[in-house]
């Protein structure tokens, strides 16, 4: 009875109209993803008319996570331990990376192969645990701690933020270096106020140097405990520095150094928004946008590449996906510190991830992103792994 | 209808509503309207948020069923209605305003200057509401200390009463108040990443975390105790699934799995159920499998207006907000 109905013409149509949605979805879903394998953003950016344009890392660079991805508190191994908006890192002696766990209002360690241990701070994790606290690092109390530097003879220097101090953690004991409560003076020890010390960096004088973040300014800490004021705090970044090429017209800019801030000159160019930026061998200056979440490097040329995440104008895309920078995303970044010429390690303030990013070797040579080559099929054979014998 | 008429129709159907309909998404396909911001239910009457592209809607539903829009246009963030009346919380440029909604749906300022307020709560001991005050420094909104502050407010007319204050994500994210115990209150607090349980002791100011789940969860307190749900312990590790978990006097116990994801649970008494686009599901008290009570298109529930009844709201407005039984 169908069979004397329906038109053969229609039957051929319907097909057709399948096939076409069947083609439609496969290369919407499948084919019109961000380019795998194209290597650095492309040129201008922008959004392209009809929606917007994605601009996203490099292939070449590789991101993992190595401990942490959910925010929580919890010591041990690094693929369950949590972190709560971890937003200062230090890499110490031995490669031991320091983590300001801020809103647990503890430090934290983790080294490869190694679980994450509580290195100082104590309390409840959360709101009602902040406090404030010298002496034996499981009774020390911070509020929100927000930056963490390294000494060469492994003393560990902490911003209690929230407490307005900065403190050192030596041999297995807290105490108070300077500051203590809100303010703006400088002196010796308590006589000394901050208002919200946050990222902390070793100047070329060999001091201590501290964002006052309430304050505006840049504060240097001396050994003995003196603070001094060495200025405003920069807002701009070194000279010929390019924006990263998403939007020509907002020229996304950063503020740069170790530890969050640092050496800096000025550049022709507005600052949009700054996290944290260090300088790699070389005058390679890597920086996290969090608002973006993104990695990105400016080259001593001053070009800017994006090394990893995903922009999308008018869209942010977090997340904490693995992978090559043209898939990895992160979940507001806000804190980087450099393991050795290749490998940084970026904290992840929302989702409590800590990543490991390698980078490729190119880029520490100065050379240009190699361009995506398509390569005869019978090389792609003789590469691979299950084809020996041939 | 000729039958290739038909067919074409069948093979366009799945993109109606998604371009010019209540429903819309963006390019990345995340759904930008039709989300229920807020409901309250006072005596048989049901008032209910929905987000309409850059607004929002205000609907009624008394007990003869019929639906009048009361209004729409602002930017709201929650509702609550009590003996006083119904009251909206509205964000806006520079600061939100506590709005009351006249009986002939004239929005009246009550409070002015607030931090963007939103998911109210009106209780015999209160109005309550929850606000984001921004970060004290723009630049880093992640330095817990200087970026941004939730705040828990108690509305009076002509003030309010801050009750705890504490540093929040900094990326933008929901929230709610689950309820009001007799020394503290439950609320939540979401982004697509995480979500947060948090007690608060109204007397003291104390904060205290109790939970933090991945991911945009849902959570709800049945007869005194703490429902939450969270990514699917068994069936995939993606977020197509959930499960549900309680706090048991032990600690958290896993009572069931197998829901879809972004479920809202709804207690009903000491009962949950959980409401998707796919039905509603009532969650076992001990572990096991989720029962189907009926297939459902709304997303979103509400308990009441009477006693073992669930009120199931479709956003997009395609349907009245039917009551279902649970008896």
């Amino acid at each position: 009875m169908l069979r004397q109905q329906v038109d053969p013409r229609t039957v051929t149509l319907a097909v057709v109209l399948v096939l076409a949605g069947v083609i439609y979805a496969y290369w919407k879903l499948l084919v019109a993803q961000p380019p795998v394998g194209a290597e650095g953003p492309r040129p201008g950016g922008g959004a392209a008319i009809g929606g917007p344009a994605l601009v996203s890392g490099l292939s070449s660079v590789t991101v993992e996570t190595v401990a942490g991805g959910t925010p929580g508190f919890r010591d041990g191994a690094a693929t369950l331990a949590r972190f709560d908006g971890p937003n200062a890192l230090a890499v110490g002696p031995g490669g031991r990376l320091y983590i300001a766990d801020s809103r647990n209002h503890r430090i934290r360690a983790w080294a490869p192969g190694e679980p994450v241990v509580t290195v100082a701070g104590g309390g409840a994790p959360g709101p009602a645990g902040a406090g404030r606290a010298d002496g034996p690092w499981d009774r020390a109390r911070f509020a929100y701690p927000s930056g963490v530097a390294v000494a060469p003879d492994g003393t560990l220097y902490i911003a209690d933020t929230g407490n307005h101090r900065i403190c050192a953690l030596r041999d297995g004991v807290v105490t108070t270096l300077a500051g203590g409560r809100p303010g703006e003076q400088d002196g010796f020890g308590p006589a000394a106020r901050f208002r919200l010390p946050g990222p902390l960096f070793w100047g070329e004088d060999g001091k201590l140097h501290v964002v006052d973040l309430g304050n505006g300014t840049l504060r240097a800490v001396a050994r003995d405990g003196r603070v001094t004021t060495l200025g405003p705090r920069p807002r701009r970044l070194r000279a010929g520095a390019g924006p990263i090429p998403l939007d020509p017209e907002r020229r996304l800019l950063y503020l740069a150094g170790q530890n969050g801030a640092g050496p800096l000159a000025e550049t022709t160019h507005p600052v949009n928004q700054f996290t944290a930026a260090a300088e790699l061998p070389g005058g390679i200056v890597v920086f996290v946008d969090g608002p973006q979440h993104a990695l990105g490097a400016l080259r001593p040329d001053g070009s800017a590449l994006l090394l990893a995440g995903i922009l999308a104008e008018g869209y942010r895309i977090p997340g904490i996906r693995d992978g090559g920078g043209n898939r990895a995303t992160f979940a507001l970044p806000c804190a980087i510190a450099v393991a050795d010429a290749r490998t940084l390690y970026v904290a992840d303030y929302e989702s409590g991830a800590i990543r490991r990013v390698i980078l490729p070797e190119w880029l520490l040579r100065g050379e240009e992103p190699p361009t995506l080559r398509f390569r005869p099929r019978s090389r792609f054979r003789s590469e691979g792994r299950g084809s020996g014998g041939r | 209808m000729s039958a290739s008429a038909l067919i074409a129709l069948l093979l366009l159907a799945p993109l109606a509503g998604q371009e010019g309909g209540t429903i819309r998404v963006d390019p990345l396909g995340r759904q930008l309207g039709g989300e229920v911001d807020g409901v309250a239910i006072a005596g048989d009457t049901l008032y209910w948020l929905t987000r309409e592209g850059e607004g929002s809607r205000l609907r009624r539903q008394d007990g003869s069923g019929a639906v009048v829009e009361i209004a729409r246009g602002g930017v709201w963030r929650g509702v609550a209605a009590d003996r006083d009346g119904v009251w909206l919380a509205e964000w806006g440029e520079p600061a939100g305003r506590l709005l009351r909604v006249g009986r002939d749906g004239q929005l009246v300022p009550v409070l002015t200057g607030l931090a963007q307020p939103e998911g109210l709560l009106a209780h015999e001991t209160g109005l309550y509401g929850i606000e984001t005050e921004p970060p004290l420094i723009p630049e880093l909104p992640f330095v817990p200390a200087a970026g941004p502050h939730a705040v828990l407010r108690r509305y009076r007319t002509g003030g309010s009463e801050t009750l705890a204050r504490w540093p929040t994500y900094a990326q933008p994210g929901e929230s709610d108040l689950i309820a009001v115990t007799a020394d503290a209150l439950l609320l939540r607090q979401a982004t697509e990443l995480a979500t947060r349980i948090l007690r608060i002791e109204p007397a003291t100011g104390r904060v205290e975390m109790l939970l933090t789940i991945p991911g945009l969860q849902a959570v709800t307190l049945a007869a005194g105790t703490l429902y939450w749900t969270a990514p699917s312990e068994e069936v995939s590790p993606h977020d197509r699934h959930a499960s549900v978990w309680r706090l048991g006097k032990q600690g958290p116990e896993y009572v069931t799995d197998w829901l879809p994801a972004r479920v809202q649970l709804v207690a009903v008494g000491p009962r949950v159920f959980a409401v998707s686009g796919d039905g509603v599901w009532e969650v076992p008290t001990r572990l096991g499998m989720p029962r189907r009570w009926r297939a459902t298109g709304a997303r979103y529930g509400a308990a009441g207006p009477r006693p073992d009844e669930i009120t199931l709201i479709d956003p997009s407005g395609a349907d009245t907000p039917v009551r279902l039984s649970v008896r």
